[in-house]
């Protein structure tokens, strides 16, 4: 059985996942049969053949998209979150954001609030600034630092303090530890005028002590070496220049 | 990074503060308004822009009316999102600066706000940018904040 509800004046369509897998299959030229399309035509979503007006533009993004960007959030108590967005060159962008009740919502907007949507998903806000400097931090470190299991953060959180440049920044890593309340990594990835798959990436881990910037990075691809403390204006300026300029698309 | 900015004096209430010299400036173009500099037309739709408003605050401290300015916010800007808050120094003197996200109209608009307390008065300076074009902005919209100075009504 599958759910859809799709409010026509608004555009706000919630649907499961694999309805929204019917659906972009079906604006890219593969119709499939099932109840999912019954259900996408008995809304409105699709009307007459035709892709409702209010959904068109987020649905071609996700057809022909020049900019994939994806957004994970891990809490802290170990809900995991995926938000995923086709920006196009229209320009427009689709995305399909986790609900509480496992349902997904889909988005079209124009891609200039992309930025303040991804905070709201990320919670970024007002935080403390950390006294503390750079801290060598590799992607095993990243990863045991982040994790749900409080020995193995411990252990990290023990690592990082030894390889502290002095104690005021000894004191603000030791209190990730108990401090990280969630962790998060959004990558913009688009394929370069010369072919090449290229992006951004920006990962940060927030803590009630204030934020730390691991991997504000132009190849997506590269891995974290160091996490440095940062504040929320920074975070926002990388997330303002997160998507590619023209030039930057092939 | 350095910017080409020139000094701009209010005629009236004295404040100071540098503004890129190819900036539209109007003083007191509204009641409550001391000033609006906006950035020559160009591609954007948003222009950038910085106001100057004041508030006479007798006898309350930084804190508590910033108190009721950042519910202001919240209350009078559509889908407003507080990014960021700080106490910083403006000219030697205590500061709050803010950052937030709001919708005007079609636009995407990041919103960047220093509030300074100087004997008696409140002098808010905000600046919008359109979001698509903040990371460029915002060393400018900091450089002119920074060298906001109060003024002396009577003395100018």
């Amino acid at each position: 059985m599958t759910q859809v509800v799709f409010e026509p004046d608004t555009g706000r369509l919630r649907l499961d996942r694999a309805t929204f897998d019917t659906l972009a299959d079906w604006a890219a030229g593969n119709e499939t049969a099932g109840p999912a399309m019954g259900d996408l035509r008995a809304t409105g979503v699709i009307d007459v053949g035709r892709p409702h007006s209010a959904v068109a533009a987020g649905l071609d993004a996700v057809t022909h998209p020049a900019c994939l960007l994806r957004a994970d959030l891990h809490q802290r108590d170990g809900d995991a979150e995926t938000g995923e967005v086709w920006v196009s060159r229209r320009p427009a962008a689709g995305l399909l954001l986790p609900l509480p009740d496992g349902m997904a919502e889909f988005i079209t907007m124009g891609p200039t609030f992309l930025p303040v949507v991804v905070a709201r998903f990320v919670e970024l806000g007002p935080r403390p600034r950390l006294p503390a400097g750079p801290v060598p931090a590799g992607e095993e470190l990243l990863a045991a630092l982040t994790t749900a299991d409080p020995r193995g953060r411990d252990a990290a959180v023990a690592e990082l303090a030894r390889d502290a440049p002095d104690e005021s920044t000894r004191q603000a890593v030791t209190a990730v530890g108990p401090e990280l309340q969630r962790d998060w990594c959004t990558c913009a990835t688009w394929t370069a005028p010369g072919g090449d798959r290229v992006g951004r990436i920006l990962r940060v881990l927030d803590t009630t002590a204030g934020l730390w910037l691991a991997r504000p990075q132009r190849d997506p691809t590269a891995q974290a070496e160091t996490i440095w403390p940062t504040t929320p204006t920074t975070v926002w300026r990388y997330l303002t220049g997160l998507l590619p300029d023209d030039d930057e698309l092939g | 990074m350095s910017f080409e900015l020139v000094d701009y004096h209010h005629p009236r209430l004295g404040f100071r503060l540098p503004l890129p010299p190819d900036w539209e400036q109007r003083s007191d173009p509204y009641e409550g308004v001391a000033l609006v500099a906006v950035i020559p037309a160009g591609d954007y739709g948003f222009r950038t822009n910085v106001v100057v408003t004041l508030d006479e605050v007798p006898e309350v401290d930084l804190s508590v009316w910033q108190f009721s300015a950042a519910q202001l916010l919240e209350q009078g800007l559509v889908e407003f999102v507080l990014l960021d808050e700080e106490y910083v120094e403006i000219g030697g003197r205590a500061a709050v600066r803010r950052l937030g996200h709001h919708t005007v109209g079609d636009d995407a608009v990041t919103i960047e706000q220093w509030a300074v307390l100087d004997q008696g008065v409140g002098y808010t300076l905000t600046a919008s940018t359109d979001t698509w074009v903040y990371d460029h902005a915002a060393d400018l919209l900091t450089a002119i904040a920074s060298g906001f100075r109060p003024g002396d009504p009577v003395a100018s």
